[in-house]
């Protein structure tokens, strides 16, 4: 069994260092507490109408950490191929996992499942700490209701991340192109403001970001509303899932053919 | 003799580590864009909630209106100061993850000189980001920006200064002694970063992260810089004040710490990976 193996390593590295997670936890809490005291300070307090009446949701806090926490986990599988193949690159160690009987495909969904769940549990931790800080009241409803969406949104960042996959072994270091797409997707999916503010073609172009609809659907039900009246954005979630699986695994068997050719490389 | 040793030195880790940063040049436009990133959402987060470029209740907390401005304040005081923190801290770090830090300390140059050419190739990099933000930001963002207003508040700039060197120091000293400096590192550039008022004014925070805040010194340099950006010196005397105080005493713990460490590190050893 391959894929616990891969998991289990990747979570005794991590957990191995107890400073490691302590200082994952405290970045993850720093970048929301930045942008939501900062919209508290301009906003005078925490209620918005103008973003109340763009997506139905005004009070910001809430707003902001349902959509932060989904943008975490949604960049989690990039980073675990970004990051996680080129650790092992660069500790000599990726040549030495092909060569292994396993699948490499085995391996690197190992490597971001391992990477979404870890994510998924230090943004559990801070979504409670922000839930707290900020006084959002949870209920047990909204949560039991919430998980089927946050399932399904977890499938579709995964089938969106494999298209780094592919990219990664070809290219070796985007670790500064990651990066730059990760801030592109703060700011297409309407993480920390309504997309209101974009222009209209802006508005349809993030429609393509799993997280837009993600964070969309959680945020309406935090605010009471029923599946049925947010099967538009189910329903783009559940096309999003199986086209980006296609593109990210069409992508991973062109860049495994080149790189086959050209080599693997260490650094 | 001496001197101009320790200054071909200094100029020598310098241009090492300006060449290691040009070697992952995508790093740079990333870093670039990390400023758009920050101002950006700045605006588009004071839009989405207001539909106003001016917030009242900013004004009521800082004086500034326009939180496009006030952000990008701060964030210019929060690059430049981060400098020196990340200069001292990561040129240890660096050496020690590449294995050459016991190398470059037994060299025949001293240990401040190894820091301020890394911390120097930092602050070039930091005045290329500001000669390309300040424009741009302008142009973009529409800053009402006075540049003799901002030329007139770089001496309390310079004073905060002091005191970002000698908490780099101490980092730095503590860092010597970690095997795995990085979370170290992490937690403590997260803690500047929160509590240095760069995008809201500390007044906003719980009581005990404004007593934080105070205490280092980001945010009291970006409080007083603000201060004199908006209007002028007579009205900062109180800010400029416990800045200097503050600096003085940053200046002499770092460098102690870090003396102290090192004369430590000295007995027990420096580690590598």
């Amino acid at each position: 069994m391959i894929l616990p193996a891969v998991i289990e390593k990747e979570f005794r590295m991590f957990f191995r260092y107890p400073l490691r997670v302590i200082s994952s936890i405290l970045v993850g809490l720093v970048f929301l507490l930045q942008f939501v005291f900062f919209g508290q300070a301009v906003l005078g307090g925490r209620y918005s109408q103008l973003l109340a009446s763009s997506t139905g949701m005004g009070d910001y806090p809430t707003y902001a950490l349902i959509g932060y926490v989904l943008w975490w986990v949604s960049v989690s599988p990039m980073e675990a191929y970004v990051w996680g193949v080129r650790r092992e690159l660069q500790r000599g160690t990726f040549e030495m996992n092909i060569l292994s009987p396993a699948r490499i495909l085995e391996l690197l969904s190992g490597l971001a499942v391992s990477w979404l769940l870890m994510d998924s549990a230090l943004m559990g931790i801070v979504f409670l700490i922000g839930a707290l800080i900020f006084d959002i009241p949870l209920t047990f409803t909204i949560i039991l209701k919430s998980i089927p969406i946050i399932l399904a949104s977890l499938l579709a960042f995964l089938g969106f991340g494999f298209i780094f996959a592919g990219l990664v072994m070809l290219l070796k270091n985007i670790g500064p192109f990651a990066q730059i797409f990760e801030f592109g997707m703060l700011f297409f999916s309407g993480v920390f403001f309504p997309l209101s503010v974009m222009p209209k073609w802006l508005v349809s172009f993030s429609k393509l970001f799993p997280l837009t609809h993600a964070a969309s659907a959680v945020r309406a039900i935090f605010v009471g509303k029923t599946y049925a009246e947010i099967q538009g954005e189910i329903v783009w979630l559940l096309f999003l899932i199986p086209l980006y699986w296609a593109a990210g695994y069409l992508i991973f068997k062109w860049a495994e053919k080149i790189t086959r050719v050209v080599g693997y490389g260490g650094y | 003799m001496g001197v101009t040793n320790e200054l071909r030195a200094l100029y020598g880790v310098a241009v090492k580590s300006w060449r290691i940063f040009l070697s992952y040049r995508v790093w740079f436009i990333s870093d670039v864009m990390f400023g758009f990133f920050f101002v950006g959402q700045a605006l588009l987060i004071g839009m989405g909630l207001t539909g106003e470029r001016n917030s009242p209740a900013l004004q009521q907390l800082t004086g500034y209106s326009d939180y496009v401005t006030f952000a990008v304040l701060g964030f210019m005081v929060l690059g430049f100061g981060l400098t020196f923190l990340s200069g001292f801290v990561w040129s240890v770090v660096d050496e020690l993850y590449a294995g050459t830090l016991e190398y470059s300390f037994a060299a025949p140059i001293r240990r401040l000189t190894f820091f301020l050419g890394n911390v120097l190739t930092r602050i070039f990099l930091s005045l290329i980001y500001m000669a390309i933000y300040v424009p741009l930001f302008v142009v973009l963002f529409d800053i009402q920006f006075n540049p003799f207003n901002f030329i007139k508040a770089l001496p309390v700039l310079f004073v905060g200064t002091v005191g970002m060197i000698g908490m780099g120091m101490a980092a730095a000293g503590i860092v010597l002694y970690l095997k795995d400096p990085g979370p170290f590192i992490t937690i403590l550039e997260m803690l500047v970063f929160a509590l240095s008022g760069a995008m809201y004014p500390i007044s906003i925070l719980p009581k005990g992260l404004q007593i934080m805040a105070k205490i280092l010194p980001y945010a009291p340099t970006s409080e007083a810089v603000r201060k004199v950006v908006a209007y002028g010196y007579e009205k900062a005397v109180g800010e400029i004040s416990y800045l200097v105080g503050l600096s003085l005493i940053y200046a002499i713990l770092g460098y102690l710490g870090y003396k102290w460490s090192e004369k430590q590190a000295r007995t027990v050893g420096l580690k590598s990976y």
